[in-house]
């Protein structure tokens, strides 16, 4: 869900901006990254990729107007993946197994076989299924070099990641705990000696040395 | 990413986590304002939170619910878990966001803002769209910040030795008190 939907998802990364930025430039590396529909006739795609309109998902032919707002770079994330449901699968490749068992005098398949035919079926369905669309949001603030994008998905998060290396040249990091402390305007030694802290346990020493079980005092006898 | 590197970031999940189960110790002793900007938030715990332990204790423990669920975060604290994921409600005068934090990836989900302000009067579909834009990051800026100054209080307090000197005695004698 986007931005400006009732409700979203925010992950947020750092990414140092391009100086000095060249806005005509990005947008034309924007414009070489737009999402393009999957080739229904190559059933090795499974998924596609790339840039759309924050405006407008429909729309791929993107300039700088659509792009800049002020300091922040905005723009819409696609990501369709064409998957088999797993049953139907399952279906039809038993389906092919009975069809050449018929064919063969033992009536045996073996499992190198077997796994050629669940790939054929998996790549003749994969033809005919339709692509699976998903949207999101990615905006880029210029200033603090923050950047937010709208879904928790690993697929499609790897595929932002790296689309948005390719486009802009910088490799978002990814604000996790571990990284975050040194964004968050701590000194450099404080931010080591987070990073070198070890687990701590919330629960009383009494209470990890026992399990709630009664226990009678033969060992307090024996000490 | 490279295998060292996320085994890094697997491995360090706990101080996501210890830092959510400080700022829920936080908002139950009644201490989560937070002042941002020259304004007062307060922070209040939602109805949603979920336990998990560590790399031995895969279970996870999921509490919902409005009423007074401490009893079960107590004993899921007492397991050894941490919080992991929390509904968390930040309240500013008549101003309310709501989200999920994430603990072990500090992510955010389910993120509600307030209501957006005054709309673009224009008619103009660009302007209305930059428009609604800027009062949403705004929002959203505006609430990830304090709690990334919370972030920073206790990844501050954690490096130190008051950590060890108080801090992590008045959690555990909290996590004690968590049976009802």
């Amino acid at each position: 869900m986007g931005l400006l939907s009732a409700s979203s998802t925010v992950v947020r990364f750092v990414a140092a901006p391009p100086a000095p930025l060249d806005r005509g430039a990005v947008a034309r590396a924007v414009a070489r990254r737009v999402f393009r529909d999957l080739d229904p006739e190559n059933a090795e795609a499974s998924h596609a990729s790339g840039w759309v309109g924050i405006h407008d998902p429909l729309a791929t032919d993107l300039d700088a107007a659509d792009l800049f707002f002020q300091h922040y770079l905005a723009v819409g994330f696609r990501y369709d993946r064409r998957v088999v449901p797993p049953k139907l699968l399952y279906l039809e490749r038993r389906r092919a197994e009975a069809a050449k068992r018929g064919e063969r005098e033992n009536g045996r398949l073996g499992r190198a076989l077997r796994k050629q035919i669940k790939s054929e079926v998996e790549a003749r369905l994969l033809l005919r299924t339709l692509p699976a669309p998903r949207l999101f949001d990615c905006v880029w603030n210029l200033e603090t070099g923050r950047v937010y994008f709208t879904g928790k998905l690993r697929t499609a998060r790897e595929a932002f990641l790296e689309l948005f290396r390719a486009t802009f040249g910088v490799a978002p990091v990814p604000l996790i705990p571990y990284l975050a402390v040194e964004h968050v305007g701590l000194p450099a030694r404080v931010v080591d000696a987070v990073r070198a802290v070890e687990p701590a346990s919330l629960v009383a020493v009494r209470e990890r040395n026992g399990d709630g079980v009664p226990r009678l005092a033969l060992e307090e006898v024996g000490a | 990413m490279r295998e060292d590197f996320l085994a890094v970031v697997q491995a360090k999940r706990f101080l996501g986590r210890e830092f959510l189960t400080w700022l829920v110790h936080r908002i139950e002793e009644g201490e989560a304002r937070v002042a941002h900007d020259g304004q007062v938030t307060e922070l209040q715990l939602g109805d949603r939170v979920v336990l998990t332990g560590g790399a031995d204790d895969k279970a996870r423990l999921t509490v919902v619910g409005a009423g007074d669920t401490r009893p079960e975060i107590g004993a899921g604290l007492r397991r050894g878990k941490l919080v992991d994921k929390a509904r968390l409600v930040l309240v500013r005068g008549e101003r309310r966001w709501e989200l999920v934090l994430d603990g072990g990836l500090l992510d955010y989900e389910g993120v509600r803002c307030p209501t957006l302000g005054e709309r673009d009067p224009s008619g103009d579909p660009r302007a209305a769209l930059e428009n609604d834009l800027f009062l949403r990051l705004a929002d959203v800026e505006d609430a990830l910040g304090v709690l990334d100054l919370l972030f920073a209080e206790f990844c501050a307090l954690r490096a130190s030795a008051a950590w060890h000197d108080g801090e992590l005695a008045r959690l555990r004698d909290w996590v004690q008190r968590l049976d009802g």
